[in-house]
């Protein structure tokens, strides 16, 4: 707030400092309407099957009226927009539109911003941004880190952002499933440290749970397609361990994790869990429908599994919902860590050379993108929200109460102030509008912030019916719950991601690093199913020697001269 | 000079003006877009296109021959085409001539319907099959192997060796059919005469075979074995990248997967300027083996394919 109101008081003075010269361009931020004598803007967007109309819609009619300019939209067919911008910009760009908003990547935009097509907007968003913050602070987010995922490796931001949030995506990657009617069973909690896990894999293995007799169980399996996952989840308790493997130190030092002794460390865990038993070798080589069939057999076999979610087996398997994801686990040393790979910002709104007024546009798309326009954006206008009556929160209460499978202590509700209990339709708005056909909003096109935390005060729960819609709730609420408790134990300071490269940094990534990511990754599963020894030293040396000769170093140093540019 | 052409050529025109429009068609996109060749000397960059894009020589070839997996890559490569090429030569023309002795039309036909049936399952298809198959947990390879010893049995997709023999094998299962279709065709051209004589000369139905069918379709044996050494470097993609695993890279890794994982590797650019160089490489290698083995087999017998 203070920040707002002395971003305010800055700009007020050089508006006045330098009246004379910027007259009637436009307003103070934070102020609407954006301009007092109306301006057009033209806007390119590509045609969204959901919006019936973008010049007589209903936000856009809003939109004009809250910043005061007049909005014009060109409109590119659906799935032509990237050929008709190459077009434009080729024929030199007389053709664009001022305002182009959609979904860009770095390597579409980066050429035509060499072009000049496209003007930066970092100094925009410098002087002039106001509206992300209240957005994105519902999700303890500071615009500067989401927005250095976007600087550009020349150190310029190019567009205006887009930022849907799901913390379910960030974390899935680092997920375990387990069987609740086993652990059930066998009396005990879903493991939450490596050592309950351990126990917890031993005692699915030796004391049948399924009570057939014969020692068929399978503690823990996965398919090639979640190795990379299950890699992630088990070696992250001994070092951090991310996408493309990279590690930071407080002083800001890249670094990367599969040439340490925690590595070594890690791989000797994974090794003694392949090795008694407790892991099934055939998930390097089994792919997803192999691994599906095991777990969806009649006499169930699988304690655990690794994958983003329990969604391949079929929608008409009851069990299906019941396994409870754990997403960390606290290492030996008994630290915790929750990985995490967060949401990038897509660059979406740019201004093209042609905008007359770029600070009004500018600030036209940052209004775009904060809390007021995205919610309109996403589920409507808020004359159509309205409190859940009694009688229906009533019912979800005895739910609990009386009929749930599995017994949890909280009861949740949905609004604004408690977004970290599983909403159940507090607020009820119009359903019909996400995903149909109408006329009243913009569907989420172009730049918006969407938050979990602004997800869940609009998620919804409807009254269950069958059994498994029984299921399906309580499954849903588990996840939410296990999803929480991992957001808590992030460290951001742990995160390298979205690195943006220069033409030879990349050259020297794409020639190098993708070898020794293969490299890493067969010498881990050779490990791991006990190919290779840990215990040799010298194997390990060989491969320290190896991962050294396939110009490792020059590797770090290309992600470090990419990680500082990002944080300067 | 144009009279005497008029002369020749009259009156053949109808048939050479059909001719014109696979010609066309073979210049516009076989010989025109070779001139995209020269990307493989050039970086390209996506505003200068393929023509404005900078030259760098023999860079991307290099690239390609100093990176750490270059001789592994080649070895697969070059391993599982030549392995594909032996292994499945034969059957196709056994096969062939065998079906060739059945003297029931009926029984012939059905035979020849189902045995090339295989040829049309899709790729992906066949790979899901073998994958289901040799599970050790749920497929029947591991259930088999379960009655048997009582144990899961190894992994075969998990060995290098058994990625190589499976790769090679279902390939021959599925193609044998359909490859011997050219040589059962190429037989019902055999001289009836000359197995009557050899009847009455007293040969057996083997001696037969070996004597009269045989050197009949050799020439066509010929033709086909120098065709398919011209793509001994082509090793199809999606097979091999379907069947890969952690634990069989060290065989499963060929050139067509090497570069896809190097193109990826930064999400969202793409190296067209080094795929280019690869294919390049492939071709000249490829041109090298067919004119060789056109060399090799117009001494050693009179067919050859020029």
């Amino acid at each position: 707030m203070r920040k707002l109101l002395c971003m305010l008081l800055a700009t007020m003075l050089l508006l006045s400092a330098g009246a004379s010269a910027l007259a009637e361009e436009h307003n103070a931020p934070g102020t609407l309407p954006i301009v007092n004598e109306k301006i057009k803007l033209t806007v390119g967007v590509e045609q969204n099957a959901m919006v019936e109309d973008f010049e007589t819609n209903k936000m856009t009619l809003w939109l004009e009226e809250q910043t005061g300019i007049d909005l014009e939209f060109v409109i590119y067919p659906n799935g032509e927009i990237s050929t008709k911008l190459e077009l434009a910009v080729a024929a030199g760009g007389s053709e664009l539109p001022d305002v182009i908003i959609g979904s860009f990547s770095q390597a579409q935009i980066m050429p035509w911003a060499e072009a000049g097509m496209i003007l930066p907007v970092t100094e925009y968003y410098k002087t002039l941004s106001v509206w992300p913050q209240e957005a994105l602070a519902t999700d303890g987010l500071e615009l500067e880190d989401v927005l250095k995922y976007m600087i550009s490796y020349d150190g310029e931001i190019y567009g205006v952002l887009r930022y849907i949030g799901a913390s379910n995506n960030e974390h899935n990657t680092y997920r375990l499933n387990f069987y609740v009617p086993w652990l059930e069973a066998l009396n005990l909690e879903k493991p939450k440290t490596l050592q309950d896990l351990y126990d917890v894999l031993v005692a699915i293995r030796d004391k049948d749970p399924n009570g057939n007799g014969i020692k068929d169980e399978i503690p823990l399996t996965g398919y090639t397609g979640s190795i990379a996952n299950l890699r992630k989840a088990l070696m992250t308790p001994f070092i951090y361990t991310q996408n493309e493997y990279w590690t930071v130190d407080e002083e800001g030092k890249i670094g990367v994790c599969f040439n340490t002794d925690e590595w070594r460390e890690g791989l000797r865990f994974v090794r003694k869990l392949f090795a008694e038993g407790l892991a099934d070798p055939a998930m390097f080589t089994q792919d997803q429908n192999a691994m599906t069939v095991t777990l969806s057999q009649e006499e169930h076999v699988v304690g655990a599994f690794c994958r983003i979610s329990s969604s391949c087996m079929s929608s008409t398997d009851p069990k299906r919902y019941e396994w409870d994801r754990q997403q960390f686990f606290t290492g030996f040393d008994g630290n915790t860590v929750a990985g995490y790979v967060p949401t990038m910002p897509v660059i979406s709104g740019l201004i093209t050379l042609n905008c007359k007024n770029p600070e009004a546009a500018f600030m036209f798309l940052d209004y775009l993108s904060g809390y007021d326009a995205s919610l309109v954006s996403r589920i409507g206008f808020s004359e159509e929200i309205t409190e859940v009556n009694e009688e229906d929160y009533q019912y979800f209460l005895d739910f609990w109460a009386n009929e749930a499978k599995y017994n949890y202590p909280e009861i949740f509700y949905g609004d604004k102030t408690h977004p970290e209990y599983l909403p159940m339709n507090r607020y009820a708005y119009d359903q019909t509008y996400w995903g149909n056909l109408q006329n009243t909003g913009w569907q989420q096109t172009g730049p918006c912030i969407i938050t979990q935390a602004m997800t869940d005060w609009f998620s919804s729960a409807s009254k269950m019916e069958s059994e498994q819609q029984k299921l399906n709730y309580v499954d849903q609420y588990r996840a939410r719950h296990s999803l929480l408790e991992a957001v808590a134990l992030r460290d951001p300071s742990k995160v390298v991601a979205g690195l943006v490269y220069t033409e030879d940094e990349q050259t020297v990534i794409a020639d190098y690093y993708a070898e020794i990511k293969t490299f890493v990754e067969t010498t881990w599963a050779a490990y791991a199913v006990g190919t290779l020894d840990i215990e040799d030293d010298k194997a390990w040396n060989d491969y320290i020697a190896q991962l050294d000769r396939m110009h490792l170093e020059e590797c770090i140093e290309a992600a470090q001269a990419a990680y500082d540019r990002q944080n300067q | 000079m144009l009279m005497r052409l008029r002369k020749k050529y009259k009156n053949w025109l109808p048939l050479y003006l059909y001719l014109i429009i696979p010609i066309v068609y073979i210049i516009l996109f076989k010989y025109v877009p070779m001139a995209g060749l020269q990307l493989a000397f050039k970086k390209f960059k996506i505003l200068g296109g393929i023509w404005g894009s900078p030259w760098v020589g023999l860079k991307n070839f290099e690239r390609f021959f100093n990176s750490y997996q270059f001789t592994t890559v080649v070895t697969n490569t070059l391993t599982l085409s030549l392995y594909s090429i032996f292994a499945g030569f034969p059957f196709p023309i056994i096969f062939a001539l065998l079906l060739n002795c059945v003297e029931k039309a009926r029984i012939k036909k059905t035979v020849q319907t189902i045995t090339y049936m295989p040829h049309f399952i899709s790729t992906v298809v066949l790979v899901g099959m073998i994958l289901q198959i040799c599970n050790p947990n749920s497929g029947l390879v591991g259930k088999i192997s379960m009655l048997l010893t009582g144990s899961k049995g190894t992994d075969i997709m998990a060995t290098t060796g058994g990625f190589t023999n499976l790769f090679v094998w279902s390939g021959v299962w599925q193609n044998f059919g359909w490859d011997s279709i050219m040589y059962l065709a190429a037989l019902t051209a055999v001289d009836v005469q000359q197995h009557e004589a050899a009847q009455i000369d007293g040969a057996s139905r083997f001696q037969r075979v070996l004597h009269v069918d045989l050197p009949a379709i050799l020439p066509t044996i010929t033709i086909m074995l120098i065709m398919r050494m011209g793509s001994v470097m082509s090793v199809g993609f999606t097979k091999i990248y379907l069947m890969q695993n952690d634990l069989n890279l060290a065989a499963s890794e060929v050139i067509s997967t090497y570069e896809y994982k190097r193109g990826l590797a930064n999400a969202g650019s793409t190296d067209f300027s080094l795929s280019t160089a690869i294919g390049l490489f492939n071709s000249c290698i490829n041109l090298i083996m067919i004119v060789l083995v056109n060399a090799i087999c117009r001494k050693v017998s009179e067919t050859s394919l020029w």
